[in-house]
C-alpha cells in the first residue's frame, strides 16, 4: 500500500498556450501512517499536487496509487470513496464554514458521505474532542470564536468524515506562535495514535521538523528531493533553490558537529537532544 | 471559468480605436444601439453590417476574435431566427415543411433579427476589446457626472463599479476555492431535485457572501487609512483627453443613422 | 538611546493618555498610557484579543476611544483632523488583497496620492520613485489577481510610503506571508528607519520582527504588561507565554545547556550562542581552539 505517483503530468487548463507543466512527470512514493511534509517555493506545484490526491484535479498522464485504489489520468472514472478516504484541508479552512453552529458544520461532512445520524454525531464528537473543542465552543457560531479555535474547528470538520489520509495546505497560516505548535502536535498525534497518514504543505520547516518522517521538495513542477529530513538539511543548494532556510536547530547542530565530534543524530536535534549531545561530547 | 468568456476581455493594440477617448467610444455605442433599433429590412441591415465591418477592420483585431465573442450566443440567435421564420406569414410562401410554411416575410424578419443581435454583440466586442474595463468605468462616471445635480450618487456608483472590476476576479477565485473545499467534504449537486439543489447551494453562497462582506469592511478601513473621503475633492491621475479624432468618430455615426432612417 | 527619556526636542510622535476602548460590554483597552518619541521603532506583542490592533486603529482614527486623549505630533486627535493626521500616518494591514484598491499597481500607488490632491506630475514622480524602491517597476501595470501575496504587500508598502508619512504602522503585515517576505521587509524598514528617522510601530507574533525594533510593548487583556528592550523581555518565559510566543531555538538551547551544567547565559540569537559556547569551552581549555563554522 502507500501512495505512489507514476509519471504524473498535469498542465494548467486555463493557459493551454503556455508550455509550462504544473506537474512534470512526477515520480513519488510515500508510506502510509507517516507524517509527510511537502515544501517548495510558490508556484512549484504543491497545491496542484495536493488536489490530485483527492481527485479534485485529474492528471493528464500517469496514475496515482493511493492505499488500495488507483486514480487513473482523466477521463477515466475516479475510484469510489476517494473523496471520503482522502480528506483535504485547504488554506484558511475557516472560510468554508457556513452552518449556524460549529456542531452542525462538524456533522456536514459525515452526513454528506452517507453516515447515519448516529454515526455522524459520534464521529463529530470524537473529532471535536480530539481538537480540544468543548461543548460551549460547539454551540457557538463561527464568528464568535478566536482564530485558533476556528482553525481547529475547520480541521475537525474534515476529521469528522474519518479520512484515512489527511492532506493540509499550510494549516498554520496566520496563527499565533503557540497555536501553531499546538496544531502541529495535534496533527502528529493523529498520525501516531490514530494511525492516519498526514501530508502537510508548508513553507516553514522549523515547525514540521520535530514531527516529519519524510520531506518532499518541489521546484517548477518537479520533485527535487524526497527523503529524510537530516539528509535534506545538508543539501544547501536544494534548500536555497526552493527558497528555504536551514532551521536554527540544524544550523547549530552542523556548526558544532564536527568541531565537537558530536554523534550523528538520526532525528530532529531538539534543544534537549542537542544539549545532551554536547555534554556527552565533552570530556 | 473566467477565460471561456471572450466578450469583456481587453486585447492589447495600438489601432485608432484603441487610442480613442473611452467617452467617445461609449457614446458612439449608444448612438449605434439607437441605429440598430431602426433596422428592419435587408437593406438597412446591410448598411449596419457595412459600418460595423469597417469599424472592426479599424480595430486591427483578427475577425476570429469577434467570431469567438458571438459563439456563446449562437444558440439564442438561431432560436430567435427560427422563431421568426416559423411564426410569421407575410410575403410569398417559399417552402412547406410538414405543417409549417416558411414565408419570405418570415425569413426576412428572422434574418434581420439575427443580424441585429450580431451587430449589437460585435459593437460591444469592439468596445471591450479596445478599451480597458477601468477606462469604460471612468468614461461612464464622467458622462453621468452632470446627473449628480439631480441627486444621482455618481461618485458612489463609480466607486462601486471600479471596485467591482478590481475584486470580481479575486472573489471568483475564492468562490472556486470554497467550492473545491466543500466538494472535498462531500458536497454534491448530482441527482438532486431542483429544490434540494437550491438548499445545498447555501454551502457555497454563505461563505462567499460572508467573505465578501468582510473584504468590504477591510477595504473601507484601508481606503480611509489612505485619507479617502467620499465626496471630498481628489486629484485625478488618469486623464481622458478628448481629441479631434474623437469628435470625428462620433460624427461618423450620423452617416449610418441617416442612411438607415432614409431607407426604412 | 533610552526610550525612557524623550531626548528629542520635538513633541513625542504619539502620546496616548488613559485610553479606554470597549466593544459592546467587553473592555478591550483599559486606561492605557503610552508615549512614543519621534523616530522610535516600537514593536507591539500580545495574544490575539489583547488589544494590539485596536491600539493601532485608535492612533489613526479608524476607531475612536471611549475615554482618554490621543495626541499626534502635538495635535489632539479629533475627527476634524482625521484627514490631516491620516496623511502623516501610513497603515499597512495584514491582508495583501484587502488593501489593494487600484486596478493595477500603478493605480494603487496613485490612489492615496489622489486623496491628498497632489498634481499629476508629482504623482507620476512618486510612483516611479517608490516602485523602484520596492522593486515593483516591472509590475506597475499588473492587475492584483496576477500578483503573489508578497508582491501585493510590497505594493501596499509603496502606496503608503509614497504618501510620505512620518509614522508607519504595520499591523501583522507579514502574518499571511512567508519568512522571505519578512526578511525583505525588515531590511527595508531598517533602511527607512536609519535614513528618514521614521517612527515605526510593528505589531507582530514573529520573534525576528520583535527583536528588530528598539522597544517592545507587550499588551495583555487591554493593559500594559511590559515595556522595554526586546532582547530583555523576550527572554522571560512568563512574558512569552502571556503573549503566546514561543522561545526561539537559541534560547531553548541555552536553557537546556544550563540544565546540563554548561552555563552560557541566555541569548535569542544563534550566532551569539555559538560565540559564547566557543568562548566558554576554549576558556576552560575543554577544546583546542579549532576553526568554527
Amino acid at each position: 500500500m502507500g501512495i505512489t505517483f507514476e509519471q504524473v503530468s498535469y498542465r494548467y487548463k486555463e493557459q493551454a498556450l503556455v508550455k509550462q507543466l504544473a506537474l512534470d512527470h512526477i515520480e513519488l512514493s510515500m508510506k502510509t501512517n507517516q507524517f509527510i511534509t511537502i515544501v517548495g517555493a510558490p508556484g512549484s506545484g504543491k497545491s496542484t499536487l495536493l488536489q490530485h490526491l483527492n481527485g479534485l484535479l485529474r492528471a493528464d498522464h500517469g496514475s496515482i496509487h493511493l492505499l488500495d485504489m488507483v486514480v487513473p489520468s482523466s477521463p477515466a472514472k475516479l475510484p469510489r470513496g476517494l473523496n471520503q478516504r482522502v480528506g483535504l484541508v485547504f488554506q484558511y479552512p475557516e472560510q468554508q464554514l457556513f452552518q449556524q453552529t460549529i456542531w452542525e458544520d462538524l456533522l456536514y461532512g459525515p452526513l454528506n458521505f452517507e453516515a447515519s445520524r448516529a454515526e455522524a454525531e459520534l464521529a463529530a464528537s470524537s473529532a471535536a474532542q480530539f481538537m480540544g473543542l468543548d461543548e460551549i465552543i460547539l454551540a457557538k457560531s463561527p464568528h464568535e470564536l478566536s482564530s485558533g479555535q476556528i482553525r481547529k474547528a475547520a480541521i475537525a470538520a474534515v476529521l469528522a468524515a474519518k479520512p484515512e489520509i489527511i492532506v493540509l495546505d499550510e494549516p498554520t497560516a496566520s496563527l499565533e506562535a503557540s497555536s501553531r505548535v499546538e496544531l502541529m502536535e495535534l496533527l502528529h498525534r493523529q498520525c501516531r495514535d490514530q494511525l492516519r497518514t498526514i501530508i502537510v504543505v508548508t513553507h516553514s520547516l522549523e515547525e514540521v521538523l520535530p514531527y516529519t518522517d519524510q520531506i518532499i521538495v518541489m521546484h517548477e513542477g518537479k520533485i527535487v528531493f524526497s527523503g529524510e529530513p537530516p539528509v535534506l538539511m545538508r543539501c544547501t543548494d536544494t534548500l536555497e533553490a526552493a527558497g528555504l532556510q536551514v532551521p536554527a536547530a540544524y544550523q547549530l547542530y552542523f556548526a558544532l558537529q564536527e568541531p565537537l565530534g558530536l554523534v550523528e543524530l538520526e532525528h530532529y536535534p531538539s534543544a534537549t537532544v542537542l544539549a545532551a549531545a554536547i555534554k556527552a561530547a565533552l570530556p | 471559468m473566467k477565460h471561456k468568456l471572450m466578450l469583456g476581455r481587453y486585447i492589447e493594440g495600438h489601432s485608432l480605436l484603441h487610442r480613442l477617448d473611452p467617452r467617445s467610444k461609449l457614446t458612439g455605442m449608444f448612438f449605434f444601439i439607437a441605429a440598430v433599433f431602426l433596422i428592419d429590412s435587408y437593406v438597412t441591415l446591410l448598411v449596419g453590417l457595412g459600418f460595423t465591418f469597417i469599424v472592426i477592420l479599424m480595430t486591427k483585431i483578427p475577425l476570429a476574435y469577434y467570431v469567438r465573442a458571438i459563439k456563446p450566443l449562437l444558440l439564442l440567435i438561431a432560436f430567435i431566427t427560427l422563431f421568426h421564420i416559423f411564426f410569421h406569414s407575410e410575403g410569398v410562401s417559399l417552402l412547406k415543411v410538414g405543417v409549417f410554411s416558411i414565408y419570405s416575410g418570415g425569413l426576412e424578419k428572422g434574418l434581420v433579427a439575427a443580424g441585429r443581435i450580431t451587430l449589437f454583440i460585435s459593437f460591444a466586442a469592439v468596445l471591450s476589446f479596445t478599451t480597458q474595463p477601468d477606462r469604460i468605468a471612468s468614461a461612464l462616471s464622467s458622462l453621468l457626472h452632470p446627473l449628480q445635480r439631480i441627486g444621482l450618487p455618481v461618485e458612489r456608483l463609480s466607486l462601486m463599479l471600479s471596485l467591482s472590476l478590481r475584486f470580481i476576479p479575486t472573489i471568483f477565485e475564492e468562490a472556486e476555492r470554497i467550492w473545491k473545499a466543500q466538494v472535498s467534504r462531500g458536497f454534491s449537486l448530482a441527482d438532486q431535485p431542483l429544490k434540494e439543489k437550491a438548499k445545498r447551494m447555501i454551502a457555497l453562497l454563505v461563505p462567499v457572501t460572508t467573505s465578501a462582506f468582510r473584504r468590504a469592511e477591510s477595504l473601507a478601513d484601508a481606503m480611509e487609512a489612505r485619507s479617502y473621503r467620499l465626496g471630498a475633492a481628489r486629484s485625478q491621475f488618469r486623464q481622458m483627453v478628448w481629441k479631434r479624432s474623437d469628435t470625428l468618430f462620433l460624427l461618423s455615426f450620423t452617416l449610418p443613422v441617416y442612411l438607415i432612417t432614409l431607407l426604412k | 538611546m533610552s526610550f525612557l527619556h524623550n531626548s528629542y526636542d520635538k513633541p513625542p510622535a504619539i502620546q496616548l493618555s488613559n485610553i479606554s476602548y470597549h466593544r459592546g460590554n467587553q473592555s478591550v483597552l483599559k486606561q492605557l498610557s503610552i508615549k512614543i518619541p519621534a523616530g522610535q521603532w516600537v514593536a507591539v506583542a500580545g495574544r490575539n484579543g489583547s488589544g494590539k490592533s485596536t491600539l493601532a486603529r485608535l492612533i489613526n482614527g479608524l476607531l475612536q476611544a471611549n475615554d482618554g486623549d490621543i495626541v499626534i505630533h502635538g495635535r489632539a486627535l479629533q475627527s476634524e483632523h482625521f484627514h490631516d493626521i491620516r496623511s502623516k500616518i501610513g497603515y499597512i494591514f495584514a491582508s495583501p488583497d484587502n488593501q489593494f484598491i487600484g486596478l493595477t499597481v500603478r493605480d494603487d500607488i496613485a490612489f492615496g496620492l489622489e486623496n491628498l490632491c497632489l498634481p499629476r506630475e508629482l504623482i507620476e514622480q512618486r510612483i516611479e520613485a517608490y516602485a523602484e524602491l520596492l522593486n515593483l517597476t516591472s509590475l506597475l501595470d499588473r492587475h492584483p489577481a496576477t500578483l503573489s501575496g508578497g508582491q501585493k504587500q510590497r505594493a501596499a508598502l509603496a502606496a503608503v510610503l509614497a504618501m510620505q508619512p512620518s509614522i508607519l504602522i504595520l499591523d501583522e503585515a507579514t502574518s499571511m506571508l512567508d519568512s522571505s517576505f519578512r526578511d525583505h521587509l525588515l531590511t527595508c524598514l531598517t533602511k527607512l528607519h536609519a535614513e528618514q528617522q521614521l517612527t515605526i510601530i510593528t505589531i507582530s507574533h514573529d520573534i525576528k520582527e520583535l527583536t528588530a525594533a528598539e522597544r517592545l510593548i507587550m499588551l495583555h487583556d487591554g493593559a500594559l504588561l511590559a515595556d522595554g528592550e526586546p532582547e530583555v523581555l523576550l527572554k522571560q518565559q512568563m512574558l512569552l507565554e502571556a503573549c503566546r510566543l514561543e522561545a526561539p531555538y537559541a534560547l531553548q538551547l541555552c536553557r537546556e545547556l544550563k540544565l546540563q551544567g554548561i552555563d552560557i547565559g541566555e541569548s535569542l540569537c544563534e550566532q551569539e550562542v555559538l560565540k559564547r559556547l566557543w568562548a566558554l569551552l576554549s576558556s576552560k581549555s575543554l577544546i583546542a581552539t579549532r576553526s568554527k563554522r
